[in-house]
């Protein structure tokens, strides 16, 4: 049976979202992200062309929010406010899931056919239990910290 | 050179339009679309020299609108700005009528090479 995911380098993640970012991103491997019930977490799944769930990516508040404000230059405080109020705003969100999908990237080479971000949450609470199913149930994970320069840093995880 | 650049997502239209002022692609006019059915109906004012376009979009894909494109006899130079990378899916394309594929994340660079020719020979 192939691999469901082929987990990337540390080395290629940071290349790949300094890439997009247009800055400096460090990228090394963290402890595992919380998704518990009092964890803020946001979240994307990637799916495949029969909507077969083949991999998630979840960010912690701090990351989703750096992502968001870093791709369109936003200062940095804009992302900061997203952090101390504990939710992320539209505008900011919608660049985060830009950066969502970029990540689908991770999920093709073992996937036959279109991988492509499929429905994502802001808020880690509101995530179905056939996602928390899948996230369990994988072997195939990378948890990291992520710092984006000028901005900060936070947690992400790709799970094939 | 005028240029369509067709994706759902603002901010990556506005980075396709920085990278091409970076790359010091000569760029007379550029207008935007957020999904192929938008950018058919842009095209019935518009003539563009190039289509850029993202793949995955809402209402019609990139992928859709190339084959509209073609289908329609409209040979209008068209290239794929997109997360979808593999060979499969540049084959895919490529056999759509697609003229280039660059992979997000991209580079000034990555537009230089590829577009560069392209607007020289407009």
């Amino acid at each position: 049976m192939p691999p469901s995911f082929v987990v990337p380098d540390v080395k290629e993640i940071s290349k790949m979202l300094g890439i997009l970012l247009g800055r400096e991103v460090k990228v090394a491997k963290g402890d595992r992200i919380r998704t518990g019930a009092r964890d803020k977490y946001t979240l994307g799944v990637f799916v495949a062309e029969n909507q077969d769930i083949v991999g998630v990516c979840v960010t912690d508040f701090p990351l989703a929010s750096n992502f968001g404000a870093a791709l369109s230059l936003f200062p940095p405080h804009k992302a900061k406010k997203c952090i101390d109020e504990g939710e992320i705003e539209a505008t900011i969100w919608e660049n985060t899931l830009e950066v969502y999908n970029v990540v689908s990237r991770y999920f093709h080479d073992a996937h036959e056919g279109m991988v492509q971000l499929g429905p994502t949450w802001r808020d880690g609470e509101q995530v179905p239990v056939e996602v928390r199913k899948f996230m369990r149930a994988s072997t195939d994970r990378v948890d990291l910290i992520v710092n984006i320069n000028g901005y900060g840093h936070g947690a992400m995880a790709l799970i094939g | 050179m005028n240029i369509l650049i067709v994706d759902d997502s603002r901010t990556m239209r506005m980075m396709v339009r920085r990278t091409l002022r970076q790359a010091g692609l000569n760029v007379d006019n550029a207008v935007e679309a957020e999904n192929g059915k938008d950018a058919l109906d842009k095209l019935r004012d518009f003539k563009p020299d190039l289509i850029l376009s993202d793949w995955n979009m809402p209402e019609l894909d990139g992928l859709a609108l190339l084959r509209t494109l073609r289908t329609h006899r409209i040979m209008i130079p068209f290239g794929f700005v997109t997360a979808q990378g593999s060979p499969e899916m540049r084959e895919k394309a490529r056999l759509a009528g697609a003229n280039f594929l660059i992979s997000k994340p991209f580079t000034a660079d990555t537009f230089a090479e590829v577009l560069g020719p392209m607007i020289k020979a407009a």
